[in-house]
């Protein structure tokens, strides 16, 4: 583990040449990363790894740009999902995630007629509706609400990897609460209102 | 003044609000110092931010619902296999510098072109200017003491005719 006073001295080994030192820095972040990743494009979907990766190469490669304004791991995680948002664009559209979320939805009010006994929010197809929910917003909301409410950020980290200020991010976090709240409230009974 | 205290009041109260929901937003899900006691009353007492409390916690189970993936190995050995086949891409200023190496000595080396042509000129124009005096010279002296053949040019053509057949009518 890299303690956080170390963590400049091994970036600037790493830019410095020492691919090693970049490795202790991988080592560190990679579960993050992934995690992220895997939360953007699905955890069904191939490829996390080599998304994950990428951003690790991407970040690499402009290393020298990291001024450390930011922390190392704000500017990573601002890289792995500029890197996730093009990966999605390619891979899907919206239209064609809100298509998807239609059929999950379907199926979910079909598992929860026939087991009526387990709670529709804990099971989960609730889970990949959610995910699904999630990724048919816009871009922007998407990113407040991956950020804020699956990897549990603060308003103001938040602020500092998408680069805006609170007071936006508020709103866009709440913009998308309203937008998830009409998507799921047919098949969440218990969200509030 | 009732209607002012109780504004007074009301702006107050929305304060512990907000500060009773930054500390738990700043906090996250697992803090790591306990609540300040101002807050906790607040909390205890304020039944708007109970609501918020509830309606976050059923937000929170939902999201806890979302499927999660784990990384079951390093992603270092890949990374660094990529790696191998690029190179970092330079930053601007690493550009700007590697074009200064080119850029003093080439400019140091035309400075000096041009003070050589500079100088030279100067030699040149110094050369050029006796050789006009020289020139200018030679007029005025053969105007001075004109040759035979300069005397005939100046003279007009009866004159010379005369000079050549003599004074008498052929």
């Amino acid at each position: 583990m890299v303690a956080a006073d170390d963590e400049q001295a091994w970036i600037c080994r790493a830019r410095d040449g020492d691919p090693e030192a970049y490795g202790v820095l991988v080592e560190r972040y990679q579960q993050r990363i992934f995690r992220l990743v895997a939360k953007w494009l699905g955890p069904d979907r191939a490829g996390i790894e080599d998304v994950t990766q990428d951003v690790f190469v991407r970040a690499y490669m402009a290393l020298d740009t990291f001024r450390g304004e930011a922390s190392f791991s704000t500017w990573l995680t601002r890289i792995a999902l500029n890197r996730c948002r093009d990966e999605h664009r390619r891979a899907m559209s919206r239209r064609a995630l809100q298509e998807a979320f239609a059929r999950e939805s379907a199926a979910v009010l079909e598992s929860a007629a026939q087991t009526l006994e387990e709670p529709p929010d804990a099971s989960e197809e609730t889970g990949r509706l959610v995910h699904l929910a999630v990724a048919s917003l816009p871009d922007k909301l998407r990113q407040v609400v991956t950020l804020k409410d699956l990897e549990g950020y603060s308003y103001e980290e938040v602020s500092r990897i998408l680069q805006c200020k609170v007071g936006t991010v508020k709103s866009r976090h709440a913009r998308a609460r309203e937008k998830l709240r009409c998507l799921l409230a047919p098949y969440v009974p218990s969200l509030p209102p | 003044m009732l209607n002012l205290l109780s504004r007074v009041f009301r702006s107050e109260n929305r304060m512990d609000c907000e500060a009773f929901r930054a500390w738990i937003d700043q906090a996250g899900a697992e803090p790591v110092e306990p609540m300040p006691l101002a807050l906790r009353q607040h909390g205890d007492t304020c039944v708007a931010c109970q609501t918020w409390q509830q309606s976050e916690a059923t937000w929170g189970r939902l999201f806890a619902a979302v499927p999660q993936a784990s990384l079951a190995h390093s992603l270092w050995p890949g990374v660094r296999a990529r790696l191998a086949h690029v190179a970092p891409v330079a930053s601007l200023s690493d550009e700007l510098t590697a074009l200064g190496r080119l850029l003093v000595p080439a400019l140091a080396l035309l400075v000096l072109c041009l003070a050589g042509v500079g100088w030279w000129s100067g030699l040149d124009a110094q050369t050029t200017q006796f050789d006009v005096q020289e020139t200018r010279l030679t007029p005025t002296l053969l105007v001075a003491n004109p040759p035979v053949e300069l005397a005939f040019l100046r003279q007009d053509p009866d004159t010379i005719l005369q000079q050549w057949g003599g004074s008498e009518a052929p």
